[in-house]
């Protein structure tokens, strides 16, 4: 498998890492979450600053989510050129070996 | 650096690669900014609601990534042309990385808002399923048997494994979930996104696809050249 594939699955493992740990979130009558107010964002429940400190608190949450995207996204990137200029000189050292024993 | 330099020569020597590399960033500075500097703060979910333009793209192409590699399968079944066996390859590449990106940042996304990082609700099970589909297909390309018996193998997989790609989008209406139902799109709830989250969102939404594209049609070009050389290679043996 090749190492994208391998860096997925690795990720995947870390997060997959909690479920044993983590408790069930039941829809409709979780007090942690209520699905009623949170399926929609009217106009009224918007605030232009945030005054929960707890939004301060998950600063970190959002962090780790742009990090570990753009992060991804770049080294897979950085992986593909480097992959592409591989297989490109390959492709050249192949045709001129071919040529060469074409024409001896 | 020579490797930027090669590259970025590459690029600027393809015009439609180079419109596609930078209509995505520019997408993609204009969401950074729309979600960072122009979007309210949710009043019940707090900050960790900015998640939400990152995420919800990235399920949109996890998922779109699955349907595509489902037709470019059936295609190459249909046809028995390589190219949309590439096609489909490189697309199941993609499809995991999104995959993965959707369990990673839900997982986050959920730890302030249900105080778990997962728990098994329908929508999160179903889309867990689609990454092992995803294992699956890039397992059976890496380990399975070569030439015309592993593309076909791996296009029944591909074919299959699209219909989760409706469970997943269907999750929400089809069993009690905590995951929040649809605030866009023909299945939208009323009151839905305001009008700042619902821009940032679309230009999300279109940034990430348009960055996908320039993502795939990259990644194909190089599965065509991994093509090429294995040809030579076997033209090279031939000949010794």
């Amino acid at each position: 498998m090749n190492k994208l594939s391998l860096i997925s699955i690795f990720l995947l493992l870390c997060t997959m890492s909690f479920l044993l740990g983590t408790q069930s979130v039941y829809a409709y009558n979780s007090v942690e979450y209520n699905v009623e107010e949170s399926v929609a964002y009217p106009q009224q429940d918007l605030e232009e600053e945030s005054h929960d400190n707890d939004s301060d608190n998950n600063l970190g949450y959002v962090f780790a989510v742009f990090a570990i995207v753009w992060g991804l996204f770049f080294a897979f990137m950085i992986l593909l050129m480097r992959k592409q200029t591989h297989i490109d000189t390959e492709i050249s050292a192949l045709k001129q070996l071919l040529k060469k024993r074409g024409n001896p | 650096m020579s490797l930027i330099n090669k590259q970025y020569s590459k690029l600027t020597a393809q015009p439609v690669n180079w419109i596609l590399f930078a209509l995505s960033l520019a997408l993609i500075i204009i969401t950074l900014y729309l979600i960072f500097m122009n979007v309210p703060t949710d009043a019940n979910l707090g900050i960790s609601q900015r998640i939400f333009y990152i995420h919800v793209p990235i399920a949109w192409l996890g998922m779109i990534s699955i349907v595509v590699v489902a037709i470019a399968s059936a295609l190459y079944l249909w046809t028995k042309n390589n190219k949309w066996d590439d096609l489909a390859y490189s697309t199941a590449e993609y499809g995991i990385i999104f995959a993965t990106l959707i369990i990673v940042t839900g997982a986050i996304w959920a730890k302030p808002v249900w105080g778990v990082w997962w728990t098994w609700d329908s929508k999160l099970t179903t889309t867990l399923i689609l990454w092992f589909i995803y294992a699956s297909y890039l397992i059976l390309r890496a380990y399975g048997p070569k030439g015309i018996q592993q593309a076909r193998y791996a296009a029944i997989i591909a074919l299959i494994g699209a219909i989760d790609a409706p469970i997943i989008y269907l999750a929400t209406e089809w069993w009690r979930t905590a995951h929040p139902s649809y605030v866009i799109g023909p299945l939208e709830e009323s009151g839905g996104l305001d009008t700042q989250m619902r821009t940032a969102f679309l230009v999300s939404i279109i940034g990430f696809t348009v960055f996908y594209v320039f993502l795939l049609s990259n990644r194909y070009k190089i599965r065509r050249s991994e093509t090429e050389l294995d040809e030579l290679y076997q033209e090279v043996s031939a000949l010794e």
